[in-house]
C-alpha cells in the first residue's frame, strides 16, 4: 500500500534525525571517565544523519532491514549514558582500560556502565559490527560511507563491558572482568577460527542428526529437524568455547581470584543446568572443574612456612571447591542431551589447539600465565597493608616502593575476604565495605604511580 | 557473550552476518522478479544473485557434502538452515499448485533455482518458476529479519532461574 509505504519512509527520516540528536546531546555530557563514551555517540550519531540524510533515495524493499539498524543504533545509545561517572567506580576505569588494553591493543576501547541485570557481559566490537550491517545495505550505502563521516573512530574497536547495578562498589566481585577480556580474544578467536573448525565437524554432526531421526520421517520434516539440530549445536559449541577462553583468560591473568571470583558468582545458580535450556552456557560445575584442575596451586612445607598464613589459607579454601567438582552430576546431564553430547565432544577434542591459536594473540611476554607460587612475597606484604588498614598499591621499603600489580592486588583482597573470621553478617558486611574501599584505591593508586610515578622521581645519581 | 534474554535486536551484534544474508537474498527475490519480466539486470545484482546461489547451496542439506563446505559460510548457512525449511514448508501449497508435488521434483526446482543464481541470471528458467523462486527467497529473508527484528519469547521458568552469563 502506497500510503503506509509513504509514511514508513516519513517514520524512518523523523526516527534517524531524533537518533543523530539524541546522540550528539549525549555526547556532550562532560562526566564520562575516557573518550570512549563520546566515540561511541560520533558513530551513532553519524550513522543515523547518513541514513536520514539518504532515506528519500533507499529502495522501497529495504525500509523494513533499515528499520532493524536504526532501532539498533537507537539500544545502543543506553551505553554510553550509562557510563557517567555517577554509574561506575569511576576511579578505576582508567587503570581498568589499560590493563585490558595492554592485553588486548591498544585499539580496543571500552564503556563500562552498570546493568540491572545480575550479570557481567561484554559486546563484541561495534565498530566493526556498525560497518557489517551498513555493508548489508549496499550499494544504497556502504562501511566506507559510514568510515568516511566518523573519521578516527573506524579504526578504533569499540566493547561495551556491563557489571551488575548493585555491585558498583564490589571490587574484588570485578575480577570478572578478566573473563570479559577472554571473550575479546575468544571472539577474535570465533571470528578467525570457528567457521573452518565447524566445517571440518559439521559432516560428522549431519550424520549424527540424520541418525536420530525416527523412521519413517517425512523428507521435509527430516530437513528440518536436522537444521535445527545443527544450529542448536554450534550454538551449543560457540557458546562452550566462548565461555572457556574466558574462564582461562580469567585464570591466566588473575590466577585463585579468577577461581574465587567465579565461584562465588556460580553459587547464585544451579550447578548442573542442561546448556540447551540456558542459552548454551556450560553447567557451572563443568567450568569449575576445567579452571580448577588447570590451576592447581601445591600447598608444600616450604609454603607453609614462607608463604603469608592468610595466602595459604586462602589457597587452600580455592581447593575446598574440588569436592563439588568431583561430583559429575553435570557430565551426566550433557550426555543425556545429544546435541550437547555431540557440542562438548568437539569442544573437548579441540581445546589444546583453541587455547593455543588464544594466547598467540597476545604480547609474548603476556603468555606466561600469572603465577602466585612467585608472587607470595609481594601478594603477603599487600595482605600486611590491608590489615593495617592501608590501600595494598605498593609494597617494599621506603623510599624504594614499588607499585603493586592489579592481579597482587586483587589476590591479596580475596585472600583478605576469604579468611576473615566473622562473627555476625553485620560485621561481614563492615568488613567488606572497608575493603571494598582499600581495594579501589589501590587499584587507582597502583595505576597512578606506575604511569606518573618515575617520571616525577628526579634522578640524583 | 551477552546473557540469555536479551531484548528485541540483541542478536544483530552476533548476527549481522545472518542481516547481511537476509538482505541480499530480499535483492535477488526482486531481481528475480525483474528477470522473469525479461527486464535486464546490472553487474551488481548479478553478483548478487551468485552470492546467493552460493549461500542457499551451502544450506540446502540436499548439496550438503557434494563439494568442500566453505568456511566463510559453514556459520551462517548452519544459522540460516532451519529459516530456509521453515520458509520451504510454508510454501508448500504454492508449490504444489506448480506442479511440484514430490520430493525429485522439489529437488529438480531447488537445483534449477540455485543454477540461475549462481549463474548471475544466465541459466534460464520459466518465468513461473522464477516467481516461485523469488517467493521463496523473500519468505527466507523475511524470517531472518523477523527473527533478528522481534522481541524473544518470554523466558521459560528454567531460563529465569539461570539467568546468569559470564
Amino acid at each position: 500500500m502506497r500510503l503506509r509505504r509513504d509514511i514508513q519512509r516519513l517514520e524512518l527520516r523523523r526516527y534517524a534525525r531524533s537518533l543523530a540528536t539524541l546522540a550528539d546531546d549525549i555526547k556532550q555530557a562532560e562526566d564520562f571517565p575516557t573518550e570512549t563514551a563520546r566515540d561511541f555517540c560520533s558513530m551513532v550519531h553519524s550513522g543515523a544523519a547518513l541514513i536520514a540524510e539518504r532515506i528519500d533515495s533507499a529502495p522501497e524493499d529495504k525500509l523494513p532491514w533499515i528499520g532493524a539498524l536504526l532501532g539498533f543504533l537507537s539500544q545502543n545509545l543506553r551505553y554510553p549514558e550509562r557510563s557517567r561517572m555517577e554509574h561506575t567506580p569511576w576511579s578505576v576505569i582508567q587503570s581498568t582500560e589499560a590493563f585490558i588494553q595492554e592485553h588486548v591493543g591498544t585499539q580496543c576501547n571500552f564503556i563500562i556502565r552498570p546493568q540491572w541485570r545480575y550479570n557481567y557481559s561484554i559486546s563484541e566490537d561495534y565498530v566493526s559490527k556498525y560497518k557489517e550491517l551498513f555493508d548489508s545495505l549496499t550499494p544504497w550505502i556502504s562501511a566506507a560511507d559510514l568510515g568516511g563521516r566518523i573519521g578516527d573512530v573506524a579504526n578504533k574497536r569499540i566493547y561495551c563491558i556491563s557489571f551488575p547495578r548493585v555491585e558498583k562498589m564490589n571490587i574484588l566481585s570485578h575480577v570478572n572482568w578478566g573473563h570479559e577480556v577472554g571473550h575479546i580474544l575468544g571472539s577474535v578467536w570465533e571470528r578467525t577460527h570457528f567457521s573452518a573448525l565447524w566445517a571440518s565437524e559439521e559432516g560428522t554432526i549431519l550424520a549424527r542428526a540424520r541418525s536420530l531421526l525416527p523412521t519413517g520421517t517425512s523428507s521435509a520434516d527430516a530437513n528440518l529437524k536436522t537444521a535445527q539440530f545443527l544450529d542448536k549445536t554450534m550454538m551449543l559449541t560457540k557458546r562452550a568455547f566462548s565461555e572457556f577462553i574466558s574462564d582461562a583468560v580469567g585464570m591466566h591473568l588473575f590466577g585463585p581470584a579468577a577461581f574465587a571470583s567465579l565461584a562465588e558468582f556460580s553459587c547464585r545458580y544451579e550447578l548442573d543446568h542442561n546448556p540447551a535450556e540456558s542459552n548454551g552456557y556450560p553447567p557451572w560445575r563443568y567450568r569449575l572443574r576445567r579452571i580448577g584442575n588447570g590451576s592447581v596451586v601445591p600447598i608444600t612445607l616450604g609454603s607453609r612456612i614462607l608463604w603469608h598464613r592468610k595466602l595459604v589459607r586462602y589457597i587452600q579454601w580455592n581447593r575446598q571447591w574440588e569436592a563439588l567438582t568431583k561430583d559429575t552430576t553435570d557430565q551426566t546431564v550433557i550426555a543425556s542431551d545429544h546435541g550437547c553430547q555431540e557440542a562438548y565432544r568437539v569442544v573437548e577434542v579441540h581445546w589444546p589447539d583453541v587455547w593455543r591459536d588464544v594466547l598467540q594473540q597476545l604480547d609474548p611476554a603476556l603468555r606466561v600465565p600469572y603465577d602466585i607460587t612467585s608472587r607470595y612475597a609481594a601478594v603477603g606484604a599487600l595482605i600486611d597493608r590491608i590489615g593495617r588498614g592501608l590501600p595494598p598499591n605498593e609494597y617494599g621499603r621506603w623510599p624504594d616502593m614499588q607499585p603493586a600489580l592489579i592481579a597482587d592486588i586483587w589476590n591479596a583482597a580475596w585472600a583478605c575476604k576469604v579468611t576473615r573470621s566473622i562473627s555476625s553478617a553485620d560485621d561481614y558486611e563492615d568488613h567488606l565495605r572497608v575493603l571494598f574501599q582499600l581495594t579501589l584505591k589501590a587499584i587507582e593508586a597502583s595505576h597512578v604511580q606506575m604511569t606518573f610515578g618515575k617520571k616525577r622521581i628526579p634522578d640524583t645519581t | 557473550m551477552e546473557g540469555p534474554n536479551q531484548g528485541p535486536m540483541k542478536d544483530l551484534i552476533e548476527s549481522s552476518r545472518l542481516f547481511e544474508a537476509s538482505s541480499r537474498m530480499q535483492t535477488a527475490a526482486n531481481t528475480l522478479r525483474l528477470l522473469a519480466n525479461r527486464i535486464s539486470i546490472d553487474d551488481a545484482l548479478r553478483h548478487n544473485l551468485e552470492w546467493v546461489g552460493h549461500f542457499l547451496e551451502e544450506v540446502d542439506l540436499a548439496s550438503f557434502g557434494r563439494s568442500d563446505i566453505s568456511a566463510d559460510f559453514a556459520v551462517s548457512a548452519t544459522e540460516a538452515r532451519p529459516f530456509f525449511y521453515e520458509a520451504l514448508a510454508n510454501i508448500d501449497n504454492l508449490l504444489k499448485a506448480s506442479g511440484i508435488e514430490n520430493e525429485p521434483e522439489l529437488h529438480g526446482f531447488l537445483t534449477d533455482t540455485f543454477s540461475v543464481l549462481i549463474s548471475g541470471g544466465g541459466n534460464a528458467v520459466n518465468a513461473a518458476k522464477l516467481s516461485l523462486a523469488a517467493l521463496l527467497l523473500e519468505r527466507f529473508a523475511t524470517a531472518i529479519l523477523m527473527r533478528l527484528n522481534t522481541m524473544p519469547p518470554p523466558p521459560s521458568r528454567a531460563s529465569v532461574a539461570l539467568e546468569m552469563a559470564i
